[in-house]
């Protein structure tokens, strides 16, 4: 990625990639037994063969989860610097066989990695808390949950206050030490206001984490989505007609 | 003991568990500035100049901050679970197997308060060296997962590996000492309300 000032410090903050929008074909369950799989597989396979299929394995595993090859060629990249890296480093000690050793490692790492990058992508948040639900203790359940639902308003405070401290040329003057803390204590204050206040919010409703509450299936949350974002498609090629 | 056991599984505020998950989600999203500083230092390893302090400033307040035997433990795995979900940072973090294993430093913090219980907002070098110290334990042990998916005879062979691995570690005990001293000063800075 290159870094383009005109942008702007906001354009590197790009949430479009956390919403997920396409159904994977399978589920949740399924998704996440297939990682562990080919994780084991990357450790476990010790020749061509088996990697090999574990391989193409992981691009069947990417269609089936991601409906598209998009993105791979930065996994693939990513993998040849690791395997090249790899190969400069064990020249010395076995060059006899170091290009079995490179094969070898580039198709382990881009098995551990398409696999990974894979559930990764795939992954719809309230799928895994509805899955999660009755396994891990409920009020981890709730934390986890709560972490997630807080994230864009977080990261809208904090580029508040970043602005804000901006406006008052708080990161041209002064010490690093000042510098940092002109950031991070303003942060920090509101981050403790706002868990205040929703601690607060949370008794007062008497939601309490070690009950048991009701959770909303992702099939109907990704349904209603969906049909949003047909509504929202089919309106702006109407207003395109009128105009 | 068997107490202290079950008081683990069980948060005893509830303001305690939405501080854990603001605090596990505000180092979570720090993953999202690695795109940033990667794009200005395009070294590997140099997006993580602010993340990894943050991360660390993180725990360490959760950790002064939340009356619960496992505090630093939650929110770091709550950390991990926001870093699977959002963009950005190495693909290491996106495998779901690694979240127990990167929670690791964690689980440390938690041990050394557990047994030696101190004021981290009035020692920054001893917050500095928790962070430094648990991080790089964690740090380690993804460097035997490397052996494992290597293999032995690779690992051992290719002694430049070696190096790297020292230097990578090296460089997240100096940011995450950096977080640690940074969190004591927050934590100083901003005294604990008393209703």
């Amino acid at each position: 990625m290159r870094l383009n000032l005109k942008k702007g410090f906001n354009h590197y903050f790009n949430f479009s990639n956390c919403y997920f929008v396409d159904r994977p074909v399978i589920s949740f369950a399924i998704r996440l037994f297939l990682c562990l799989l080919f994780f084991m597989l990357a450790i476990r396979g010790n020749n061509f063969f088996s990697l090999g299929m574990s391989a193409i394995g992981c691009l069947i595993f990417r269609l089936l989860c991601c409906r598209h090859f998009s993105g791979i060629e930065l996994e693939l990249k990513s993998v040849t610097f690791i395997s090249l890296a790899a190969m400069l480093l064990a020249l010395p000690t076995h060059s006899s066989s170091v290009l079995e050793f490179v094969g070898l490692i580039f198709l382990r790492f881009f098995v551990f990695f398409s696999s990974s990058i894979s559930f990764a992508k795939s992954l719809y948040p309230r799928e895994a808390v509805c899955f999660f639900h009755g396994i891990i203790p409920l009020s981890l359940l709730m934390a986890v949950e709560m972490a997630l639902r807080f994230v864009p308003l977080l990261a809208k405070e904090a580029i508040e206050v970043f602005s804000i401290q901006k406006a008052r040329s708080a990161f041209v003057r002064g010490t690093f030490k000042m510098r940092i803390s002109a950031f991070m204590l303003p942060f920090f204050v509101r981050l403790f206001r706002i868990a205040d206040r929703v601690a607060f919010s949370l008794k007062s409703r008497k939601i309490s984490p070690e009950k048991n509450r009701i959770v909303v299936p992702p099939e109907m949350i990704l349904t209603t989505l969906n049909l949003i974002k047909e509504q929202n498609i089919m309106s702006s090629n109407a207003s395109k007609n009128q105009d | 003991m068997c107490i202290e056991i079950r008081q683990i599984g069980k948060f005893v505020k509830l303001k305690d568990i939405v501080l854990a998950s603001l605090l596990g989600a505000c180092g979570g999203l720090g993953i999202l500035t690695t795109n940033f500083f990667h794009a200005m230092i395009p070294i590997p390893g140099f997006g993580a100049l602010f993340f990894l302090p943050f991360s660390t400033a993180c725990i360490i307040i959760a950790r002064s901050r939340i009356d619960h035997p496992a505090a630093a433990t939650i929110t770091k795995l709550i950390q991990q679970t926001v870093i699977l979900m959002l963009p950005g940072g190495p693909t290491v973090t996106k495998n779901p197997i690694m979240i127990p294993l990167m929670s690791l430093d964690g689980v440390l913090i938690d041990l050394y308060y557990r047994f030696k219980p101190s004021d981290l907002a009035e020692s920054k070098i001893l917050s500095g060296l928790l962070g430094s110290i648990s991080g790089s334990a964690g740090i380690l042990l993804q460097t035997g997962l490397l052996y494992l998916i290597i293999g032995a005879d690779q690992f051992f062979l290719a002694k430049g590996v070696r190096f790297f691995l020292g230097i990578f570690v090296a460089m997240h005990g100096i940011l995450r000492f950096c977080g640690g001293v940074m969190g004591s000063a927050i934590l100083k800075a901003i005294p604990r309300r008393v209703v």
